[in-house]
């Protein structure tokens, strides 16, 4: 049943992406004349306002500020007080003009259609996550770290920090060893607010990619758009000698046992075997690469402490 | 007698054996049944071990059952609240979408959603109170019961698109927290499971209990309410008794299921066109086909696998709207003659005054709305932003003036297109956003640029074109036997407008995990529209002036009818058709460009005749300003209301244009010509 609908898909994907882009390119269009370094940046996107503030060249303006705590919440010192400007979906314009960017970097999912107009303001580039056949979301959020580096004249403290986050990946990796719980099944849904309704984070996801490294037996194998799929009932009630990590959809205060009432979870043998775990809300999976490190540990902490 | 009291009308028709409805609607029922519970049921067969056991028994009694029962359920509960609705008003297109009651209760789920105070009357008490609201003021906006079909109608769509824009406004803002949502409003079925399902079917059992009673009133009802006095019948109580019922009916229904009021405009009406009039027959027939319908519908997404974007809902409109428009096509809706218009007359003001006022406040807006916004540009920063001393200025000006330029563009456009179609097809609820040019354009314009992400502007232009072509070639197709009869082509339009949404969405949800990303396309609006957007919207603009001023005296003949106008030598079929084409370019190149903005084509028509200009020497050039008018606000309250967040302009349209129209409704009660 379902490989109609994936056949769809990637007729889609394969008509939309135009040859010219190679798997690694993470650049879909760019200015012509692009700053030799960019001290002033406006971030489209969650994720390039936190590599930037990894990189401590925070932007000047980021979309929807006032989420990022909730959503992301790392970083958080360095883009204390960035300028508000709008929406990630509909920036607004005049705020990013008022800042007198000198660039502006947003995705090219959400953004292609603003290229002209972004440009019109300041150099623009728009990045596309082209995760191909193989790869995943991860290889792509650790490219990305080297590329703004590039654009805001951080190369070697870009290096340094790819370094850092891979080194910190295969520590969480060696202390699963040590424990001897390498090649454990992993699972990471996201809650969605309906009941028993949920999305399973695919094979070409951030935490498929931190699976693979971390030793971990990731599950399932196929590619879903966006790294996500929906999650069936049948294949909830078989999540066996699994361990889950459940992405909460709500604050602090619905706990586990809450969200778990349901008449469906009384039958997930891996919650009877105690392996399903509550991660408070996040979007962690489409961040960037503290997102990434962050989310490794989660992740490893979560399977240490199974049972 | 008229033709709408006919076809409640018992007495005057035999009853026709209805067996074969029934014994076919079980066998659909039966088919879906076991092919949906053979794979659970041969897993429950083959489960060795009891915890095998005990999951598969678990899948097939909390999972599967369920969710054919809700079907089933939802299906007939629509049905009869159809039927209800049809019998209280004496109305065949009566239904809880049409009615507006199914957007309600929508908005209601999303209020309970959304307003933590309101949590304990979350699920169908909120749905239920939404709904009856809705219901409420499409009647009164109608003008009571005893309003025209198609005045009736056009109320409840207006109240139809102020809930669902509210809707879509809502989702659009607060994109992080709708993903859960947006799946439900898509009419994903069974969604409060077994538990839930149990709760919401007590709501189904008061309505259900009182129908009995009402059906031998509401019978009686159908020979008029004189008549049903004098039988003993007491006419409020009856209807107030009804309404509640099909609310009550509608909010259970969409409780269980969804937003899937569709069938209860679709399953009494089947019933009616097989010749069965009588209420006692015609509402368990209906809850029996409806039921039937909504299963297979159901079963259909299940069995494709497509259970996100192809939802039940779409399926059901897939399924249906072949079936309406058949019935439509055949002239088995019955339907009787109305221009329905919603207000005639009135005071006439000189046109040069009226026109003159209109453009200076056009003129007016535009350039408070250079002014206003997150930054207030004063007039001299605007001077300095043109002479380039403040390039800062120039960039903002450069961001607003464009804008501006294509709200006033496309608000002309599409006001023009209202009127060039309203007169044409000699109906008041012909705008293109009504009869699904909009939504046909919208559709192939989005779905090439899924397959062309590259696609130019002169791409997207042919696109919407086509696609507004097509559209209006079909509805013309299955019009051209009852002549083009208003009521009939409101239907055909309703029914391909909803289809092509429908469909636009789930092309929308299939492509992007996240469909909120795609949601504010769906409204259409101005931003981040640029000077180059505009510059290809002009030429096509300034093209269609001369034909629109070369059309206006045709029209105005046109008007005194066929034979008159054939009478004074005017080449008919050659007028309706270049005024058809006209009318479709301005809509669809106006589509191209800000997307599917409504409400403007609809509305501007009536105002214009508000002020009195009938001809349309006077009309087209005042609608056009006051199209231009109403697009430019909804472009700049979207733009600094809430910045530095956009409200999607065609949003606002709606909220404004909706809450305007039906107090115009309210205010001018039905003239003599709607009730002829």
């Amino acid at each position: 049943m379902m490989p109609s609908r994936r056949d769809i898909l990637t007729l889609i994907a394969s008509l939309s992406v135009s040859p010219a882009m190679a798997e690694d390119t993470l650049a879909l269009r760019q200015s012509r004349t692009l700053p030799r370094v960019a001290t002033r940046v406006v971030a489209l996107e969650f994720l390039i306002a936190e590599t930037l503030a990894m990189l401590d060249r925070p932007p000047i303006g980021m979309s929807d500020p006032k989420y990022y705590p909730g959503w992301i919440g790392l970083e958080l010192d360095r883009l204390a007080g960035v300028t508000d400007v709008g929406t990630r979906q509909q920036p607004s314009l005049e705020a990013i003009a008022r800042l007198k960017p000198d660039l502006i970097i947003g995705l090219a999912y959400r953004h292609a259609p603003l290229f002209d107009v972004l440009e019109s303001l300041a150099p623009t580039v728009l990045l596309e996550f082209g995760v191909g056949q193989t790869g995943t979301q991860l290889d792509a959020v650790l490219e990305l770290i080297g590329m703004i580096g590039a654009y805001v004249g951080r190369d070697p403290e870009a290096a340094k920090i790819r370094a850092e986050v891979e080194r910190s990946i295969a520590e969480d990796a060696a202390r699963l060893a040590q424990a001897g719980r390498s090649g454990r099944r992993l699972v990471v849904l996201q809650e969605l607010g309906g009941l028993d309704t949920y999305w399973v984070f695919t094979a070409n996801s951030m935490s498929a990619g931190l699976a693979q490294r971390l030793g971990l037996d990731f599950w399932p194998k196929d590619r879903g758009r966006d790294g996500v799929r929906v999650l069936t009932s049948q294949e909830l009630l078989a999540l066996d000698d699994v361990d889950i990590a459940l992405v909460s959809y709500s604050g602090p205060q619905v706990d586990l046992a809450a969200k778990t009432k349901s008449a469906a979870w009384a039958h997930v043998p891996a919650l009877a075997q105690g392996r399903v775990t509550l991660i408070e809300r996040n979007i962690w999976n489409f961040g960037g690469p503290a997102s990434a490190r962050h989310l490794a540990t989660r992740l490893t902490d979560m399977v240490l402490a199974a049972p | 007698m008229s033709e709408i009291a006919r076809w409640t009308s018992t007495r005057q028709r035999p009853s026709r054996p209805f067996y074969p409805l029934v014994l076919a609607a079980l066998v659909v029922i039966a088919a879906v049944v076991l092919l949906r519970l053979a794979d659970p049921l041969s897993t429950l067969m083959r489960a060795t071990g009891a915890k095998e056991a005990e999951s598969a028994s678990f899948l097939l009694w909390q999972l599967s059952l369920p969710r054919l029962l809700a079907a089933l359920l939802a299906g007939g509960a629509f049905a009869l609240a159809g039927t209800v609705f049809q019998a209280a008003t004496r109305n065949p297109l009566a239904s809880p979408d049409l009615l507006g009651v199914t957007a309600g209760a929508q908005a209601g789920m999303l209020v309970g959603l959304a307003v933590p105070a309101l949590r304990p009357l979350a699920g169908p008490p909120l749905l239920f109170a939404f709904g009856l609201g809705a219901a409420a003021l499409a009647l009164v906006a109608a003008g009571g019961w005893r309003a025209a079909p198609l005045r009736l109608l056009l109320a409840g769509g207006a109240c139809s698109l102020l809930f669902s824009s509210l809707v879509t406004m809502t989702l659009a803002l607060f994109e992080q927290n709708i993903a859960g949502v947006a799946l439900w409003s898509q009419g994903a079925l069974y969604q409060p499971g077994a538990q839930g399902l149990k709760t919401a079917t007590l709501w189904l059992i008061p309505p259900i209990a009182v129908l009995p009673f009402l059906l031998r009133p509401l019978e009686a009802l159908a020979l008029g309410d004189d008549a049903a006095r004098s039988i003993g019948v007491a006419v409020p109580f009856t209807r107030l008794l009804a309404a509640l019922a099909a609310a009550a009916l509608t909010a259970a229904a969409v409780a269980i299921a969804g937003p899937i009021g569709f069938i209860g405009l679709l399953a009494p009406n089947l019933v009616r066109a097989l010749g069965l009039y009588d209420l006692k027959t015609v509402a368990p027939l209906a809850a029996l086909t409806g039921a039937a319908l909504l299963l297979a519908a159901d079963g259909a997404v299940a069995g494709t696998g497509l259970s996100t974007g192809l939802s039940t809902t779409v399926a059901t409109a897939l399924v249906g709207t072949p079936l309406l428009l058949a019935l439509v096509a055949r002239g088995r809706m019955p339907a009787p003659t109305s221009r329905g218009d919603v207000a005639t007359g009135g005071r006439t003001a000189p046109f040069l005054v009226v026109a003159l006022a209109c453009a200076l406040a056009l003129i007016a807006l535009c350039a408070f709305g250079l002014a206003w916004g997150e930054a207030w540009l004063s007039p001299a920063r605007l001077v300095d932003a043109v002479s380039g001393r403040d390039p800062i200025a120039a960039l903002i000006l450069d961001i607003r003036a464009p804008r501006i330029a294509i709200a006033a563009l496309t608000g002309a456009m599409l006001a023009a297109s209202g009127v060039v179609l309203q007169s044409v097809i000699r109906n008041a609820l012909a705008g293109p956003e009504i009869i699904g040019v909009t939504q046909g354009a919208a559709l192939v314009t989005l779905t090439g640029s899924l397959l062309w992400p590259l696609l130019g502007r002169p791409g997207a232009f042919g696109l919407a074109l086509s696609g507004g072509l097509a559209t209006l070639g079909v509805i013309l197709a299955i019009n051209y036997r009852q002549r083009f009869e208003a009521l009939r082509v409101a239907l055909t339009g309703l029914a391909l407008g909803g289809l092509f949404a429908a469909l636009t969405y789930t092309l929308i949800v299939e492509t992007s995990a996240q469909p909120a990303r795609a949601l504010i396309w769906l409204v259409g609006g101005t931003y981040g529209r640029s000077w180059a957007d505009a510059l290809a919207l002009l030429p096509w603009f300034v093209a269609t002036l001369p034909a629109l001023a070369l059309l206006a005296r045709p029209l105005d003949l046109l008007a005194l009818g066929d034979d008159a106008a054939a009478g004074l030598g005017l080449p008919i079929a050659l007028i309706r058709g270049l005024a058809l084409l006209l009318a479709t370019i301005l809509a669809s190149t106006a589509v191209a460009i800000v997307g599917p903005i409504g409400f403007v084509s609809l509305l501007t028509p009536h105002l214009a005749r508000l002020l009195g200009f009938h001809r349309h020497g006077a009309r087209l050039p005042i609608a056009m300003l006051l199209g231009a008018l109403l697009t430019v606000t909804a472009d700049i309250v979207g733009r600094a209301a809430l910045a530095p967040t956009e409200i999607p302009a065609g949003a606002l349209t709606a909220l404004i244009g909706a809450p305007y129209f039906l107090w115009l409704m309210i205010r001018r009660p039905a003239t003599r010509d709607d009730h002829r």
